[in-house]
């Protein structure tokens, strides 16, 4: 048996492994997105003034960094009907909890990204933030986060492709996912080359989608007076609004 | 710097341990010893073997009562895994049960990793393409629910709008799939699973082997029932290569003699199934 071009080509183009990419990639997208801002929240709570609060967030990273991201998504499918009943209903779909439970997983190892990306500050930078008046938030909305983003952008874009793949973990719970249609596929024909190869390249060209992305947001956030001398003052520069400053 | 060195040292001798205690972690043996079947003499075992002197058969050992792990020693067990020992022991051979998931099986097969996958699997049409069967059981296909039917399952029509688990990989999921309108299908790795939702009473039905169902009442009596059983009944088979012309031969020669003398009968009486459901020829 040698590659079947058209069987490739078939797999390619087959609607179930187009809805099997889809589903991988909405999951994948929407995981990140929520881990990303329930991350910076975690990150931002370990630096605060109020003890309980640090407390709280060192204990959620600690966590659900500890429990393996498989037995996180068997526990929110099984464990979590067995306190809740309600979640036995059809609403509750596979794609629902394996949302919950990766995004509250990505979310503890954002936090440390985000977390790292903030120490990465020079702590001049909010002493003099703090000079001119700015308040908390203020500080970090203009200040903190922008050079936050920067140095944050390339693991982050390294945890949202391990997310990506991380996604097959929920054939566990029957989401039907793209490595499980594959699999599917495969037991009822038994053409593995043609398939594995089908699958293959919606995962590349699903992660080479994201490093063009990465690669424009760093771009975009390199500001340098080195690289990109006079773009920065030829921008129009952000003034304080009186309900920024004390 | 001697204490780096120490560290380094110390660092590898503990990987490689390590790799060497997780290689063979799969495998599991049983001793079948040579010794020759109760007809006397010793059948020809065949020639091409993956590994000298020892029969390996690809298993997934979650499909009670053909495959599965005894529950007090783990040790493969099951009507697939004995018959196969029994063969084994015909030909003179050790016996050596591979365990993974069963829509690995096949492939696995396939890339050479095992003699042959006795585990419950049935006899297609699109699979006697790729490979060669041996048809050993008949067995009929059953739609499980709840004890009390719940959800007044009588047919499978009756599943549409329904929630619906099996395993995924196997028949049961096209057999789902036919049912107009389709039900909310869910596929899990293991037949376990499937059936757990419906202890959890997410699933409304399961739909699984007859065999499987029988199994599961033992240990929970009471807990399901069987509200349909489909007309045509299907055989399990095992399966190997088709390049091995001489594992065919001498595989019908073994089940035929395991057949006579009756161990396949008793195998079968020991796990509950219906000798008269023996197939071998």
């Amino acid at each position: 048996m040698t590659f079947d071009l058209e069987i490739f080509w078939d797999a390619l183009t087959s609607q179930e492994f187009l809805d099997g990419a889809l589903i991988t990639v909405a999951l994948a997208v929407s995981a990140m997105a929520t881990a990303i801002v329930f991350g910076l929240v975690v990150a931002v709570a370990r630096g605060s003034e109020v003890a309980a609060v640090r407390w709280a967030a060192a204990t959620y990273t600690w966590f659900f960094r500890a429990v393996p991201t498989l037995l996180q998504i068997l526990f929110v499918w099984n464990a979590l009907p067995q306190l809740f009943p309600a979640l036995k209903e059809d609403w509750f779909t596979p794609f629902l909890a394996g949302y919950i439970a990766l995004a509250l997983n990505e979310a503890a190892y954002m936090a440390e990204i985000t977390r790292s990306g903030m120490l990465s500050i020079d702590p001049g930078q909010r002493l003099a933030a703090r000079a001119l008046g700015m308040r908390s938030w203020p500080t970090l909305r203009r200040i903190i986060i922008p050079q936050t983003i920067r140095v944050a952008i390339p693991p982050a874009a390294n945890e949202f492709i391990t997310l990506l793949k991380l996604t097959s973990l929920a054939s566990v719970i029957s989401l039907q996912e793209l490595l499980t249609v594959t699999g599917q596929q495969v037991s009822l024909t038994f053409r593995f080359a043609e398939l594995y190869a089908a699958a293959t390249v919606y995962y590349l060209v699903i992660v080479s989608a994201l490093m063009i992305l990465q690669s424009r947001l760093e771009r975009r956030y390199a500001w340098s007076s080195r690289e990109r001398s006079g773009s920065i003052l030829s921008r129009s520069r952000p003034r304080l609004r009186a309900s920024e400053v004390r | 710097m001697r204490k780096w060195r120490l560290l380094v040292a110390v660092l590898c001798v503990l990987g490689l341990s390590l790799a060497a205690g997780a290689c063979g972690d799969d495998e599991e043996d049983s001793d079948a010893g040579a010794a020759p079947n109760e007809a006397g003499a010793r059948l020809e075992p065949p020639r091409d073997l993956i590994k000298e002197g020892t029969l390996v058969q690809c298993a997934d050992l979650s499909f009670p009562p053909m495959t599965f792990e005894d529950p007090q020693t783990s040790a493969p067990t099951g009507f697939d895994v004995d018959a196969a020992k029994a063969v084994a022991e015909a030909w003179g051979l050790e016996h050596e049960v591979q365990n993974m998931p069963f829509d690995g099986i096949l492939p696995a097969l396939s890339s050479g990793r095992c003699d042959l996958a006795w585990t419950g699997i049935f006899v297609t049409p699109e699979r006697l393409k790729t490979f060669s069967a041996i048809p050993y059981l008949e067995t009929a296909q059953v739609i499980i629910v709840p004890e009390g039917n719940p959800a007044g399952i009588s047919s499978p029509d009756d599943l549409s709008g329904k929630t619906a688990a099996t395993q995924s990989g196997t028949e049961y999921v096209k057999s789902l799939r036919e049912i107009e309108p389709r039900p909310n299908i869910q596929t899990y790795p293991k037949m376990t699973d499937a059936i757990q939702q419906l202890v959890i009473r997410r699933a409304d039905a399961v739909v699984t082997q007859d065999t499987e169902a029988a199994y599961r009442s033992t240990q929970q009596p009471g807990a399901f029932e069987v509200a349909y059983t489909y007309a045509d009944a299907v055989e399990f088979g095992v399966y190997f290569g088709k390049s091995s012309a001489d594992m065919d031969a001498a595989l019908t020669k073994a089940l035929r003699s395991l057949d006579e003398d009756g161990t396949l009968a008793e195998i079968a009486e020991q796990y509950e199934l219906p000798a008269e459901n023996l197939l071998i020829r």
